[in-house]
């Protein structure tokens, strides 16, 4: 898998009268002669430089945190807002942890509601307190007087139960009555008090009131208090909890062999390790601490975060060793010596921990697709270790010294390199633009490596050479017969291609009109239960409560009165319009439950006409125009009823004015698709049916991935069109000719196409994986096209006929194109052994894309040039055919 | 001449009452803290009060709302027999409360709620006391009272100046064996009050809820004599998270009368429906 170098040759000069012309006058030292005069010259303090800014860099990496925030929107985002606001305003709309519970038989048991009574008390007394936060309190409290000192002491290092957090406000308000400085103190207590009661609330069947009406009576009381042994009792829970719609679905379901417990959590988006933790020890008491026969399914945001956290710390450890093996066996394979192993490996390492140090320096935490810098920076900056060391090889083998060789080596190649770095770089930039943290700081942190890799082979190899022995010249080494057997393929394939151009343009048309139609059939998609792979506890669970329960995720309908009227939403009118949306959304797939202010008043006003079906509603006015008061009045004293009975719910379903409406529906499913068909509906259910004084605004974690799969494709035809109108910029200024830069982003288009096409026919959708994986084909494919066109025209003007200069231009850059492809796709295959779902998919996609790519470049460039040049005017197809074939030896 | 007369029995009248006040002074300083919380509970508040309380309820937001009742309440005994009727807002006006609170542990206590919209009299089956009051951060134990023999109480501080007026600083934990049964009609694991030595008035108190590890703070202010029995004229109750405020509620008193002739017949189901 040698490259040849020559055609960078053509390309460098080419590049460098082009960039004498624009450097103004005077200034006649090139960019290849800095460098050359400054390796050669002082190879040791480059060395030195490079090495120590890599030794911090180095340092650093011990800071690199991860941070598996599965929102792929920032803080500042609308929908991320709006999440915010709600969760100010109402209660119960925290992050909450959802475990469902499968008995054998039924849940109704003593032992079934015995062990619901102990995880809801265990679960509610969950603490994340540290050894370390223990530690720094002892430490701290060094500095205060005995008797606080005493109560710290006590608060550190006793075992926490219970009641351990009224001691912590104890020493708090002491602390705050004191006349001494302890600011670290105060902090590190409020951060104590946090990881004592991340907790907000649990709710289960053994903690919930129940509201039943009978005989005239009302009964708010627990569901149970003491669990009782005999069945009959046993039966009346059961009866009494399945009596209650509002339980219908999540405290119990049809067949009653399943509950959930409910875990809101006080910890807010940013502590995504607090979460893990929770998760982890909710786990463990679920299978250590409280054991029992039933099975359980643990669902919910913080477990996905969590569960996300853990795979990408396993993924680090696994896609790096895969990746540095693969890649020193495409480089062991390509030179056959230790040193061309060794130099371009350091080389991407160095560049790698470059990048991660910076990454570091600024703060930036390891995300999902940030996980795989090391396989993209290792894959890809390799190859202009590649170049480099292979140029150099030639040159010491065609009998230059080490110095001339490194010379000559940067006379050729250091335009190049920094063309086709900065090609890639700004594909990959143009990911990052895009209000997706993940895309963002992927599409910057490669394309950084990319330019650090850039400097680091243009200045760090050349001066490594320069220090390293050189045994000299190598045995007269001849192409081997692999080597010539591909070349020889090469050149029939394109015979072949050229032989009947108008049928392979009318393939690839047809290929691409195909393409496109798939492509129409891509579905942008955002499904954090996808992230897992299918045998993984997070996928099963959440399928799980998917498919039995009423679901895994939450989405939240607002709806806002805008006229000024007083607590508009005890009017029955405005009930009545509510009540017919959650109708509505009830009636609508992948709907599991709906929580709002209307099924709650229908329960009160069930129960207190003695649990009459005819009052199973929402009361509304006699008269049609609205004017008694009479079901108004009725409203807000059912509601007073329910506040007076110790109902405490309110607060999750209005504001204290009933000025807006919060109604949850919970969703059997994680597909932000689905979610999306969910909200349109919505929208245009409400643009048809809501008077005017009522808006519906949508928020939710739900609705962020919603907002999240809108950004998802503004993102992709923004870096699409960036990184195409860039790129083709960049081949303007190579080719200086608008059909050679037009010809050379014809296969990057079609194979954008067929990428498209293939993930529309086998319905992967895109998604934060797949969206990267056009600028990908655009930053490196745009190389073959450079290299395959200056190669073919350097040669026509030296004078070399249409087919020799072809024939010239196969045998070398054609090569080096289908090696480059074969070590990059090569490379992603290491993203195979990832645990994310998104990352397999991306680094299987990538590798065909590469296939694609390459076979685009060499089919479609001579058949676009033949409609260029025209040559077929000159002769017919059959004595080109006959010369291509009667030619296959390669120029030198 | 008579003047002088009667300015010497006046003085004569102070300097008993000042001696009578040292004495029972100094008979308050060998209280125990149990004591002190017997004669709280025991504090006269005459055998029936009548009063109007104005409820503004305040979330975190600051955002209030606003509630009116009329409170009639009789003492039978140790047990009470009280009447709440809704003034305002008019969408709830003549919603009545009405319950009878037994002395008597094994008797569980009674009540009825008449929903005028409904015209009907619902019985409540059970609620327990440590649930809200009227929506309010005050539970019906607040208001009601609490059992205090389920408690030990123990002095923090013998003497502390409260707005210059002089109280003990009392804690209370719930006895060993009636934990359960104090959470149960409480909320509560631990409180902390602070009691005028003056008159037996809290003027102060800390509550710990266990369910969602929350502490309230109780203020209570204008305290004033009416009808020779010192009454609090404003009481607030914040409930925090955490360190936080989570909501507030204040009553306002007004229109207080004691030993008002209350006719047995008011604390009657028909009467609720009858309104005020």
């Amino acid at each position: 898998m040698t490259l040849d170098m020559t055609d960078s040759h053509i390309l460098n000069n080419s590049l460098n009268i082009k960039l004498s012309h624009l450097t103004k006058k005077g200034e006649k030292m090139k960019l290849n002669q800095i460098v050359e005069k400054s390796v050669i010259q002082y190879p040791k303090i480059i060395l030195l430089v490079f090495l120590v800014i890599a030794i911090c860099a180095g340092s650093l990496l011990s800071g690199l945190t991860r941070d598996p925030q599965p929102y792929l929107l920032p803080p500042s985002h609308e929908s991320r807002v709006n999440l915010e606001k709600l969760r100010e305003n109402y209660t119960g709309s925290k992050d909450s942890v959802l475990i469902l519970l499968e008995a054998n038989q039924s849940i109704f048991t003593y032992e079934t509601l015995s062990r619901i009574k102990n995880l809801t008390n265990a679960f509610e007394n969950i603490d994340i307190v540290t050894d370390q936060d223990r530690a720094t309190l002892l430490t701290l409290s060094q500095s205060v007087d005995e008797n606080l000192k005493k109560k710290i002491n006590t608060l550190a290092t006793k075992e926490i139960d219970s009641e351990t957090w009224m001691l912590l406000d104890e020493i708090s308000e002491e602390l705050s009555l004191s006349q001494d400085e302890n600011g670290t103190l105060i902090k590190e207590i409020a951060n104590f008090e946090a990881k004592l009661s991340p907790i907000i609330e649990v709710t289960s069947l053994s903690n919930t009131d129940n509201i039943l009406g009978k005989n005239g009576e009302l009964d708010v009381s627990p569901i149970y208090e003491d669990v009782p042994k005999n069945i009959k009792e046993l039966e009346l829970i059961k009866e009494k909890v399945l009596s209650n719609d509002l339980f219908h679905n999540i405290l119990v379901l049809d067949d009653q062999r399943y509950t959930s417990i409910i875990v809101e959590l006080a910890v807010g988006d940013e502590q995504s390790n607090e979460k893990y933790i929770i998760y982890k020890r909710i786990e463990n008491i679920l299978e250590n601490q409280i054991k029992g026969p039933e099975k359980h399914y643990i669902a919910g945001m913080p477990v996905v975060m969590g569960a996300i956290g853990e795979v990408m710390q396993q993924d680090t450890k696994r896609l790096f060793p895969i990746v540095l093996l693969i890649v020193s066996a495409c480089l062991f394979l390509t030179f056959r010596k230790i040193k061309g192993v060794f130099v371009p490996l350091a080389v991407v390492l160095l560049s790698l921990i470059v990048t991660l140090g910076i990454k570091v320096l600024f703060n930036i935490s390891l995300n999902i697709l940030t996980t795989t810098l090391p396989v993209f920076i290792l894959s890809i900056g390799v190859a202009d270790g590649i170049h480099i060391f292979s140029e150099y090889r030639d040159m010491i083998d065609k009998g230059h010294n080490k110095i001339d060789a490194v010379k000559l080596m940067l006379q050729h190649l250091t335009m190049p390199v920094i063309m086709t770095s900065i090609t890639t770089a700004v594909a990959f930039y143009s990911i990052s633009l895009t209000e997706i943290i993940q895309l963002q700081h992927f599409g910057i942190f490669i394309a950084a490596g990319t330019i650090i890799a850039m400097f680091f082979s243009l200045l760090f190899i050349p001066a490594l050479l320069v220090l390293l022995p050189e045994k000299g010249k190598a045995k007269n080494r001849k192409p081997s017969k692999f080597e010539k057997k591909y070349t020889d393929i090469l050149i029939s394939f394109t015979s072949k291609v050229i032989s009947k151009p108008r049928l392979i343009a009318a393939i690839a048309g047809t290929i691409f009109i195909i393409a496109l139609f798939g492509a129409s059939k891509v579905v942008v998609d955002n499904n954090n239960a996808e992230y897992f792979l299918a045998d993984s506890p997070i996928y099963i669970s959440s399928q799980k409560l998917n498919n039995v329960s009423a679901g895994s995720s939450v989405i939240n309908f607002l709806i806002n009165d805008n006229s000024n009227q007083d607590q508009p939403f005890k009017n029955p009118a405005n009930l009545a319009a509510a009540n017919d949306l959650v109708m509505f959304l009830k009636s609508q797939p992948k709907v599991g439950k709906i929580l709002g202010l209307t099924e709650l008043i229908k329960r009160i006003n069930y129960v207190v006409n003695d649990e009459d079906e005819k009052f199973n509603i929402v009361p509304s006015s006699q008269n049609k125009d609205n004017t008694d008061s009479s079901a108004e009045n009725m409203i807000s004293q059912l509601l007073l009823l329910y506040e007076n009975g110790g109902g405490d719910v309110l607060s999750d379903l209005t504001d204290s004015d009933y000025k807006a409406l919060n109604i949850q529906a919970v969703l059997k499913t994680n597909s932000s698709h689905e979610t999306l068909q969910l909200t349109k509906k919505a929208r245009v259910y409400v643009k048809h049916n809501f008077p005017d004084n009522l808006s519906l605004d949508i928020s939710g974690v739900a609705n962020v991935a919603v907002a999240a799969t809108d950004e998802i494709v503004s993102g992709q035809i923004t870096s699409l069109a960036v990184s195409l109108v860039v790129v083709f910029c960049m081949l303007l200024f190579t080719f200086r000719a608008f059909s050679y830069a037009a010809i050379a982003i014809v296969p990057l288009i079609m194979t954008i196409a067929i990428n498209f096409g293939i993930m529309g026919f086998l319905g992967i959708s895109l998604d934060i994986g797949t969206a990267v994986i056009s600028s990908i084909v655009i930053g490196i494919g745009v190389d073959y096209g450079i290299h395959y066109i200056s190669r073919f025209r350097a040669n026509r003007e030296n004078n070399m006929d249409f087919i020799d200069a072809l024939n010239n231009t196969i045998s070398h850059s054609g090569k080096a194109i289908v090696s480059n492809a074969i070590t990059v796709g090569f490379g992603f295959i290491a993203l195979l052994f990832s645990i994310l779902s998104p990352l397999i998919i991306m680094g299987w996609m990538i590798t065909v894309t590469m296939v694609v790519s390459a076979t685009a470049t060499l089919a479609l460039i001579p058949v676009l040039i033949i409609f260029l040049e025209s040559p077929v005017s000159q002769g017919t197809s059959a004595t080109q055919k006959r010369q291509i074939t009667l030619n296959p030896q390669p120029h030198s | 001449m008579k003047t002088k007369q009667i300015l010497i029995f006046n003085l004569l009248i102070t300097l008993l009452l000042i001696a009578f006040a040292s004495t029972s002074l100094l008979a308050q300083s060998d209280l125990t803290a149990s004591q002190v919380m017997e004669k709280m509970d025991t504090r006269d508040n005459g055998m029936t009060r009548t009063s109007d309380i104005t409820m503004i309820l305040i979330n975190k937001n600051k955002q209030q709302r606003k509630r009116k009742i009329k409170n009639i309440s009789k003492d039978y005994g140790k047990d009470t027999k009280g009447i709440i009727f809704f003034l305002s807002p008019a969408d709830v006006k003549n919603t009545a409360y009405m319950s009878f609170d037994f002395d008597d542990n094994n008797k569980e206590d009674d009540s009825w709620l008449y929903l005028p919209a409904l015209k009907k009299v619902k019985r409540i089956a059970s609620s327990d006391k440590s649930g809200s009051f009227m929506g309010s951060d005050f539970s019906y134990s607040d208001i009601n009272g609490i059992t205090i023999e389920d408690w030990d109480y123990t002095f923090i501080k013998e003497s502390l100046l409260i707005d210059d007026i002089d109280t003990w600083v009392v804690q209370g934990l719930p006895k060993a064996d009636k934990k359960d049964k104090v959470l149960n009609e409480t909320g509560y694991l631990k409180s902390l009050m602070w009691v005028r030595k003056d008159n037996f008035m809290l003027v102060k108190a800390k509550y710990w809820v266990k369910k969602g590890r929350k502490i309230k703070y109780l203020k209570v202010e204008d305290i004033k004599k009416t009808d020779n029995i010192w009454t609090p004229y404003k009481m607030t109750m914040t409930t925090t998270v955490k360190g936080k405020i989570e909501h507030t509620s204040l009553l306002k008193f007004s229109k207080v009368q004691y030993n008002k002739e209350i006719d047995d017949s008011y604390f009657t189901t028909r009467n609720m429906e009858r309104g005020l």
